[in-house]
């Protein structure tokens, strides 16, 4: 089997020719027509000349031969001339007459000049226009193969605006598409969730148990080391005070992994968020100075109280705010705001909500990073548990509410989307 | 004979509409965006990018109206027009670093980046804008003349309007396909022109007998020692053209589209070898007519132009002469229907430019040229002026915009410049239109206005 033969070419091909075939038909019909009827006339001329040759003498009868031209040759004599139409004169001159079908041709293209002129620019048009239809045709075909390409690749394709794809048939094919495109999108976050659900909800155990049996060792090592601290020689007082702050550490990191494995439900109450987003700047102030980084915070002024437990959401925007500090490490400004607004809730019902902003001026986030950032033990940092992000993702969860982030060169936000209604949260 | 006088044009003109379909449909692609659109991808080769400067360069002022004003002014228009025209070759090559440094897809939105003032993105696209509606007026009307000589089509609408078969078709791709078709257009023009001299300067009987022919019959043509006021308009001319050229962003957007830096100095290297060859060409061409269809020429006017090339070239050379004087309008033409199209919707249309999917914005710049090409075409059939003198209108314009903002060393002032360049146009306005100055008169003093106004501006800005 060979080649498959381009649709566009096949297209240009059967309109040109089409149209082609039409103005050669028209052309040779109007211009044969025309030749046909300049040749009789040229006929009947010669004949009405003839018939008045024979009642004249030769100095007359060359003058009305002169008249036959341009459209006739005419030569003196017959000797030597076969073929030619014979004239004769009263006294027995003659002369050959050929038809001189050059000029015929001359006089035939000079009175069809307008014709041939709109034939071949009529020609021409059509051969443009065939190429912006088959162009019309064959783009959104060509997209469409490039977006499947893309998603054999794993990528998600791009297929333009809606509404954009030409005919109803390929308009309708494209719809078909991002159709299927959106459906398995879905089915792939649902999928993502659920797989996530399912890791968290198995490492929540594991953890749990280890959390668990870790944290009373840590309790008596505590103890002890306060008790030690009374008999221990002043040399050995440095020494004890690091193994206090690392037992002290791993207390804080067990408290974290139980939070995130154990969540208690929230305890509801309307929350100032302002008082929230003050207490967080005062938690950071001194580290802020040290980076050098500028704190702005905007939408505050006479926000309305938000329903949720407000430590989990001082915890919440904590975490996000250290890890706005984290991503500056050479200074930046850190942006702290709010607005009001609307977003989608459980099936997909539309519901009032509150929108906290976390942004920050540093390097920005790699895409491909981006879809595990709020996984578990997922970090980049050498020092990092990877536990911050993940527990802000479960709090927003836990408050009714999601988290999002979008990121670019030099700019990184944090979007948690609250209910704003009570009864619009778990 | 005669019927071969009745069937080259028909056939010259048809091979040539032909060629120009086939070799620009492939231009037109699936998966464009702005960047293809109006500047190739920064992707042309450098024989391409020689082609479309060439081919752009060439204008219907050129072909048409430089032999026209050499039959009347002789080597004085020579030094005007031509010398003009290439002075502004010569400071090219130092904007192109400065351009290819930046990722601006157009000349305006380069200038609002520089000077960090979006207001001089907006004036300028609105100059150019009118500049090219009306250097594209010229286009379309010495093409109307030639297609209505070639094809013996009375000169009307119907002959102008045939002028979409090319603009709108090749400027649709954008400039992939202008690129394209302007690789015909120039070669074109480089036999055409070279093919029509030899044949004439042959007619007369060689170089030597068309020189001292000349000398007995014309001898004011040739004669160097012109009247001081001559030489002094020749000289505001050369710096008015020059000055225009330089500046004019069709080929500093042939600059940027050019693969890297090195292809943009080549072409521009290379170029003026060609545009030498096309210059002699049509002075030898010029000469010969002066020589042998004076009568005809002395009677003014593009039509007896026209009527002199039939009568100083047999059938074949003269439709192919008329073929390259199209070939000259039509690449012009799309190339400034392209950017005024690109000066309306990326750079006056804030919105378009950042709200609109690709295909819609797209969209809408095909929709703006032939919008503009409609309103050119209109204009093309109003009693303007001659065609040099619209174009010395244009390229002035065009030089107020762009001649200080692109070659002026900044040192570090960037402020005041909207200021100085409103009032400079201003000015030029005053000039030419109150006092009926001729353009190239006015351009000195308005550049110099501009200048100190900017630096007056700018250190009154620096103050405050």
């Amino acid at each position: 089997m060979g080649r498959p033969r381009h649709m566009e070419s096949q297209i240009k091909a059967l309109v040109v020719a089409g149209v082609l075939l039409l103005t050669a038909v028209t052309l040779a019909v109007s211009i044969g027509q025309g030749f046909a009827l300049r040749w009789e006339e040229n006929r009947r001329w010669l004949y009405t000349v003839r018939s008045v040759l024979e009642a004249l003498d030769r100095p007359q009868a060359e003058i009305v031969v002169a008249m036959l031209r341009p459209a006739w040759r005419v030569f003196p004599g017959t000797a030597g001339r076969s073929g030619g139409e014979i004239l004769r004169s009263r006294d027995g001159e003659m002369w050959a007459a050929f038809p001189n079908d050059e000029v015929l041709w001359e006089e035939l293209l000079e009175s069809n000049r307008p014709l041939l002129v709109v034939a071949l620019v009529t020609l021409l048009l059509v051969l443009e226009i065939s190429i912006f239809w088959a162009y019309a045709i064959v783009r959104p075909l060509r997209r469409l193969a490039w977006a499947c390409r893309d998603m054999g690749s794993g990528r998600w394709p791009d297929l333009g605006p809606e509404g954009a794809s030409g005919t109803y048939e390929i308009a309708t094919l494209h719809e078909a598409f991002r159709h299927m495109v959106d459906r398995l999108q879905q089915w792939q976050r649902v999928e993502r969730q659920v797989g996530r659900m399912e890791r968290l909800a198995a490492l929540g155990q594991v953890v749990a148990g280890v959390a668990h049996e870790v944290r009373n060792p840590l309790a008596s090592l505590r103890i002890h080391l306060d008790l030690l601290e009374v008999d221990v020689l002043p040399a050995g007082q440095p020494s004890l005070r690091v193994l206090g702050d690392e037992v002290d550490r791993l207390n804080q990191i067990v408290s974290q992994l139980l939070a995130f494995s154990r969540p208690r439900p929230p305890i509801g109450g309307p929350v100032d968020l302002g008082e929230v987003v003050s207490w967080c700047h005062q938690m950071v102030r001194d580290r802020m100075s040290r980076q050098g980084v500028s704190w702005r915070e905007t939408g505050f002024d006479g926000a309305r109280p938000v329903p949720g437990d407000a430590a989990q959401l001082r915890q919440m925007l904590l975490n996000l705010v250290l890890n706005a500090l984290d991503a500056m490490p050479r200074g930046g400004e850190l942006h702290v705001g709010t607005r009001y607004g609307e977003d989608d809730g459980p099936g997909g019902v539309r519901r009032a909500a509150l929108f906290l902003s976390v942004e920050d001026s540093g390097e920005g986030i790699a895409s491909e990073l981006l879809p595990r950032l709020f996984d578990p033990f997922f970090t980049t940092r050498p020092e990092g548990t990877g536990l911050g992000l993940a527990l802000v993702h479960r709090i927003a969860e836990l408050h009714g509410g999601a988290v999002d982030v979008v990121s670019s060169p030099g700019r990184t936000i944090f979007t948690v989307t609250l209910p704003e209604r009570e009864g619009d949260a778990p | 004979m005669k019927l071969l006088g009745l069937l080259a044009p028909l056939g010259v003109f048809g091979a040539y509409t032909l060629a120009v379909i086939l070799l620009t449909g492939p231009g037109f692609v699936w998966n464009e965006n702005r960047r293809r659109f109006y500047l190739a991808g920064r992707g042309a080769g450098l024989w391409a990018s020689v082609a479309t400067f060439g081919a752009t360069w060439m204008s219907a002022a050129s072909l048409l109206g430089y032999p026209e004003s050499f039959f009347w002014d002789g080597m004085v228009a020579f030094g005007g027009a031509v010398n003009g025209w290439l002075l502004g070759l010569l400071p090219l090559p130092w904007i192109v670093a400065v351009l290819r440094r930046s990722r601006a897809l157009s000349l305006p939105e380069w200038i609002g980046k520089t000077f960090d003032d979006p207001r001089l993105r907006r004036l300028t696209a609105a100059a150019l804008l009118l500049a090219y509606v009306l250097y594209i007026l010229i286009q379309f009307r010495s093409f109307g003349g030639a297609v209505s000589h070639l094809l013996g089509i009375r000169y009307a609408v119907g002959a102008s309007a045939l002028v979409y078969l090319f603009v709108l078709y090749t400027t649709f791709g954008g400039m992939p396909s202008v690129i394209r078709s302007d690789v015909l257009n120039f070669w074109l023009i480089v036999v055409g022109v070279t093919v029509a001299a030899v044949v004439a300067v042959g007619r007369v009987g060689g170089v030597e007998v068309l020189v001292r022919r000349l000398a007995t019959e014309a001898p004011e043509l040739l004669n160097p020692a012109a009247p001081w006021e001559v030489l002094g308009g020749m000289a505001a001319m050369t710096l008015g053209w020059g000055l225009g050229v330089a500046a004019n962003p069709q080929y500093a957007v042939r600059i940027l589209s050019a693969r890297s830096p090195r292809v943009a100095l080549g072409m521009l290297a290379i170029v003026p070898f060609f545009l030498g060859v096309i210059y002699l060409g049509l002075t030898a061409f010029a000469a010969t007519g002066r020589l042998v269809a004076a009568p005809v020429l002395r009677q003014g006017g593009e039509a007896a132009f026209l009527h002199m090339v039939s009568m100083v070239l047999p059938p074949a050379p003269a439709s192919l002469f008329l073929v390259a004087l199209i070939a000259a309008a039509v690449s012009t033409a799309n190339s400034q229907l392209l950017l005024a199209a690109s000066s309306f919707c990326y750079d006056l249309m804030d919105r378009w430019r950042t709200t609109l999917p690709e295909d819609i914005f797209l969209f809408r710049n095909r929709l703006a040229v032939t919008v503009i090409a409609t309103l050119a075409l209109g204009g093309s059939l109003l009693p303007f002026p001659d065609i040099l003198t619209v174009g010395r209108f244009s390229w002035t314009v065009v030089a107020l915009c762009f001649f200080l903002p692109l070659f002026w060393p900044l040192s570090g002032r960037r402020q005041g410049l909207f200021e100085a360049m409103g009032l400079s146009l201003v000015l030029h306005g005053v000039l030419v239109f109150g006092l009926h100055l001729p353009p190239e008169g006015s351009l000195l003093p308005s550049l110099l206005l501009e200048r100190l106004s900017w630096r007056w501006f700018s250190r009154k800005g620096e103050e405050a």
